[in-house]
């Protein structure tokens, strides 16, 4: 078990309400020191919401958010000294070079000139820093976005979705860079994604958020840990299956195929749904205990807990 | 006020190949140019002594009343849309950097553009001015420049713009939707034609005070900049609480 004292993020009930509709949900983020923070959920579910709270670019119409071990105050914007941030696409200035942008930044925080290359480096841009962002990839934006928020040497890295937009061969490269960033520079990752597979290669801690509300929080191992197995059942009436296990509170989910997803504890649970549908005159021709994958689990928390 | 300088110069570079650089040369030189075509036509309206005054008087009217009003416009709207365009808000104000120091020097950085376009039009006022003279030898732009007067009404009219650059810096910088900030500036650049008529409200109205300040005889000179520079800085200082506060979607 972490120490308090350990969470760079920590928030308190946070919630955000647009009107009528609750976006970000008393939601309770913590997020350790040195890790690689895996914030997850499918679009709309209130991640980007959440990062522009903690960074202070919206307020926060309910609970509380501590940064470092400090509660953040309206106004106080000295905390953004320790950290650099990437929310959605990269912003850069398309008249400019790779190196100009860079000095923009540098300007405005008043840092030494070396950071700049140091930063550039970092991100394999030192070549390209040259050419006008105008001509400039995806890929190439994405990584002069990371190197913009690697420039003060944060020991907070908040980037939203940071491989958006990339080829397969961008978004691994892209991967690879934020998985070092824990051991080259110290820096505690805070990362949102709607990827499963991006988190799962990168993260060390996960956050599912679903409409809002958090529904899980902890490591991958925990995770793992928590994940019931999946059966997965063959039926001649998969549509009656489904309702009858459903009915008796079993957690079924269809997979597109004639065949059905359940929830299950252990073999024995397995024999009993065998049973049961044979009893009901429901041929059964499959019957497969899996361990989930991270894709499941999810579909587990965000479908069936909703 | 170290923010403020370090945002400034951020500022001169975000400029760089730029077309708002561009139209710091392209506006004065559509004015001068146009009317040197017409000073070449007739030429004989130039033939005596104050031809000089004629010509910085005639430029500076087609300068403050068209095209100021609308060179201010596009200049507040290209500087601010380079930041909403690119999706720079997020990240400018997520930055370790008080937010006033973002809006004043992107004022101080619009009445750079102005100063620098109004500088530019006097400079090809007298190229105007010399061209005459060598072609037409015989009108009056063979006399010395009125180099005094000359700096005096352009300065007036500077000055008597500082209003509009505040509103425009605002406008532009708070809504993201460029229609916003063109339509707005031609809105009030059409209205200007119609309020500079009127001897009551062109005195007053924002757009109409670049054209009373050095064309409109016994007219309240002090009056005009009280509203030019008290209301541009006001302005400016409620610009920059105002932007200050906004929350970025």
């Amino acid at each position: 078990m972490e120490n308090h004292h350990e969470w760079i993020i920590q928030t308190n009930q946070l919630s955000r309400n647009f009107g009528k509709v609750s976006a970000v949900n008393r939601i309770n983020l913590e997020v350790p020191a040195g890790s690689v923070y895996g914030f997850l959920g499918p679009n709309g579910a209130g991640k980007t919401t959440t990062i522009r709270m903690l960074l202070g670019l919206i307020h926060p119409t309910f609970g509380s958010i501590k940064m470092f071990g400090h509660d953040l105050e309206p106004q106080n914007w000295q905390y953004l000294k320790q950290i650099g941030t990437m929310v959605e696409s990269p912003s850069l200035y398309p008249n400019l070079t790779g190196r100009e942008n860079m000095e923009v930044t540098r300007r405005l925080i008043g840092l030494p000139k070396s950071n700049i290359d140091m930063a550039l480096d970092n991100v394999n841009m030192l070549q390209a820093a040259n050419r006008l962002v105008k001509e400039y990839s995806m890929g190439m934006r994405q990584r002069l976005g990371l190197a913009l928020a690697l420039i003060n040497q944060p020991t907070l890295l908040i980037l939203d979705e940071p491989t958006n937009g990339l080829d397969p061969a961008g978004i691994q490269e892209m991967r690879d860079m934020i998985r070092e960033l824990p051991k080259k520079n110290g820096v505690t990752v805070f990362l949102s994604s709607h990827l499963l597979s991006e988190v799962e290669q990168t993260a060390s801690h996960i956050g599912i958020i679903h409409e809002g509300h958090m529904l899980f929080q902890g490591s991958l191992e925990n995770l793992r840990s928590e994940r019931n197995p999946i059966l997965h059942l063959g039926s001649d009436h998969p549509e009656r299956a489904a309702e009858l296990l459903k009915q008796s509170g079993w957690k079924v989910r269809q997979n597109g195929k004639p065949g059905l997803l359940v929830e299950v504890n252990g073999n024995s649970d397995v024999a009993f749904i065998n049973r049961k549908l044979n009893q009901a005159n429901i041929n059964v021709f499959q019957l497969t205990v899996q361990q989930p994958s991270l894709e499941d689990t999810f579909l587990q928390l965000t479908t069936i807990k909703k | 006020m170290i923010y403020f300088f370090r945002a400034l110069s951020a500022e001169q570079l975000k400029l760089k190949r730029s077309l708002a650089m561009w139209m710091v040369l392209i506006a004065p030189l559509a004015v001068c140019f146009l009317y040197l075509m017409i000073m070449l036509k007739t030429p004989e309206s130039y033939y005596g002594p104050s031809a000089w005054e004629g010509e910085i008087k005639s430029i500076l009217s087609m300068w403050s009343v068209m095209m100021l009003p609308l060179y201010i416009t596009l200049e507040t709207a290209l500087t601010a849309n380079s930041e909403h365009n690119n999706q720079i808000w997020k990240y400018l104000y997520a930055l370790p950097i008080p937010r006033w120091s973002i809006f004043s020097a992107k004022w101080v950085m619009n009445l750079f553009l102005v100063l620098s376009s109004s500088v530019v039009c006097f400079i090809l006022t007298i190229g105007a001015g010399i061209v005459m003279r060598y072609v037409f030898p015989e009108t009056g732009f063979v006399h010395n420049f009125p180099w005094t007067y000359a700096l005096t009404v352009n300065g007036k009219v500077f000055l008597a713009s500082l209003f509009i650059i505040s509103i425009h810096t605002w406008i532009s910088l708070n809504w993201k939707n460029i229609i916003i900030a063109i339509g707005s500036g031609m809105v009030a650049a059409v209205g200007n034609l119609t309020i500079m008529m009127s001897e009551k409200w062109g005195a007053i109205f924002p757009w109409t005070l670049p054209f009373y300040a050095y064309a409109v005889e016994d007219v309240n000179l002090i009056q005009i900049y009280a509203i030019a520079l008290g209301g541009s800085l006001l302005f400016a200082i409620f610009g920059s609480f105002w932007l200050s506060k906004k929350q970025i979607f």
